[in-house]
Order: structure tokens, then sequence, then C-alpha cells
């Protein structure tokens, strides 16, 4: 949620079941305005490791541009950067309103011959997938 | 996020023009990051300055068998330059879910997380 006198958002994320909430609070850089939203499936391993359940669905999806509820304004287009699994992105599926990514699991990955160790250090570069890289390896020390 | 590297190292290549390629790739990196698979993006109307809220919910997945893999699916957003990453991430580290948010900048690299949760599959997240 975009606070105007800070010029900076807050994230917040909650386990609904358990009332559980992880958030911060982002400064814009140099003013910048965040105008692009985008639901991503990340990490390029082989299929086999992804959940078997082959779906993730973003559901209740709202959104508001300055201020004002833009939900229905918004085009949503799917795309694939790196393919693999037969990831897709699918707009209003199962239910109008709706984005799912569907995977599937038994299918051959071009990332099937490479090493977990290899696999670490082409998925572990930065951000999220890089601190949990470090962690692991602060465990294993 | 940094862009996967594909490159195949190979020992007759100097290290100094690899260095400089590294930080060349860097300079130009930027979302939709090597890495991404599927993905919607969003085309918010010209007559809107920015987004002020963006809210949405989903179930955790099941879980995957054991492995070294991690992942995540995860909704966010950018500015027009897509340098400054706004993200809720679900990660699945080999063996657990989690869940916290994370801004991931391209120029100055920069990165900060909030505290992470363990998340069990079936249940519920609410991003915003």
């Amino acid at each position: 949620m975009y606070n105007k006198n800070e010029d900076s958002y807050l994230l917040s994320q909650q386990i609904v079941e358990t009332g559980a909430v992880s958030s911060q609070t982002v400064p814009c850089q140099d003013g910048k305005k965040y105008t692009i939203p985008y639901i991503v499936y990340e990490k390029l391993f082989p299929c086999g490791d992804y959940p078997p359940d082959g779906i993730v669905t973003f559901r209740n999806i709202t959104a508001e541009c300055d201020g004002v509820d833009c939900t229905k304004d918004i085009v949503w287009e799917a795309k694939v950067k790196d393919a693999n699994c037969n990831m897709a992105a699918r707009i209003d599926y199962p239910q109008p309103g709706e984005i799912s990514i569907t995977w599937d699991t038994s299918m051959p990955s071009a990332y099937d011959g490479l090493s977990y160790d290899d696999l670490e250090a082409l998925n572990g570069q930065s951000g999220w997938g890089k601190s949990l890289v470090q962690s692991r390896r602060q465990v294993e020390i | 996020m940094v862009p996967s590297r594909k490159t195949v190292h190979s020992s007759a290549t100097p290290a100094l023009p690899q260095q400089m390629l590294a930080l060349v790739m860097s300079a130009l990196a930027q979302d939709p990051a090597g890495g991404w698979m599927a993905y919607a993006v969003g085309k918010m109307p010209s007559k809107y300055a920015r987004i002020t809220r963006l809210e949405m919910t989903w179930t955790v997945g099941k879980d995957a068998k054991p492995s070294k893999a991690f992942y995540s699916p995860w909704f966010g957003m950018d500015p027009d330059d897509n340098l400054n990453l706004v993200q809720p991430v679900n990660p699945w580290g080999g063996n657990a879910w989690s869940m916290y948010t994370e801004y991931f900048q391209w120029r100055p690299t920069h990165n900060s997380n909030s505290k992470q949760y363990k998340v069990n599959a079936g249940e519920t997240l609410h991003g915003s």
C-alpha cells in the first residue's frame, strides 16, 4: 500500500489461518512510480522437483491506481521468460478475475542434467534465491 | 533479480574479459529476469500515475519431494524501468514452504527482506 507522505510502500504478507504477518516499508527510489504488476513463478529446476499439484491460483486480485479501484482497468498478458516444464500463466483461469500458473511435473527439463550445485549457482545469484543459498551454507558450516 | 548465468566458462578465455562481461551484463540487467518462467504482466491505463495498492490471495502448494530445489510463486510490481521489484514471496526451500516480503533494487544493487515465516501446504497467503 502506497504512503503518499513518505513516498513509500508498505509490503505485507499474512498467513490467514494463523494471523502471522511479515511486513516492511520500502521507500520509492528517486520518486519512481510503480506501474507494472507481475505474477511470476521463478527459478529453474527439473520438473519433478516442483509441487505435484501443478497449479497455483492467485485470486481476490484487487488494485488501486491513484487511490481509485482500477482492478478491472488492468489488462493482463501471459508470457514466458525461461521455458521449463510447460510453465504457463493463464488469465481468468479457473474463474474470471483469477490468474493461475500451471506446470507439468512429468516433463523432461533442460535442467535435468545439472547437479544441484550447478542449479544453486544458476538460481542463487541474488535476491531471495541468494539469501536462501547463503542460509543453507551457514547451516552446513 | 539477477539473471541466471548460463555462460560456459572456458579456461582458454582470459579472466578479465569475463569479469568485464559480467559487469556489463549486470549493468544491463532488469526485470523480467532470467529464471522467471511463466508470468503474467499487467498494463495499467495511462490516465493513472501509479499503482497505490495491489492485493492477492493464494493457497500454498502441496509439498514437493524433498530435494535441494528452491523456487517461488509470487506477485509484485515494478516501476516503468523494471529496476525496483517489490514482492511478497512464497519460496519452497527444498523441504518446506516459507513466506516473507522482498525488495530487490537493481541499480545500485540493494535487497531487503522482511521476517521469514514457515507456512504449510494448503494454508492461505494474503499479500499486499
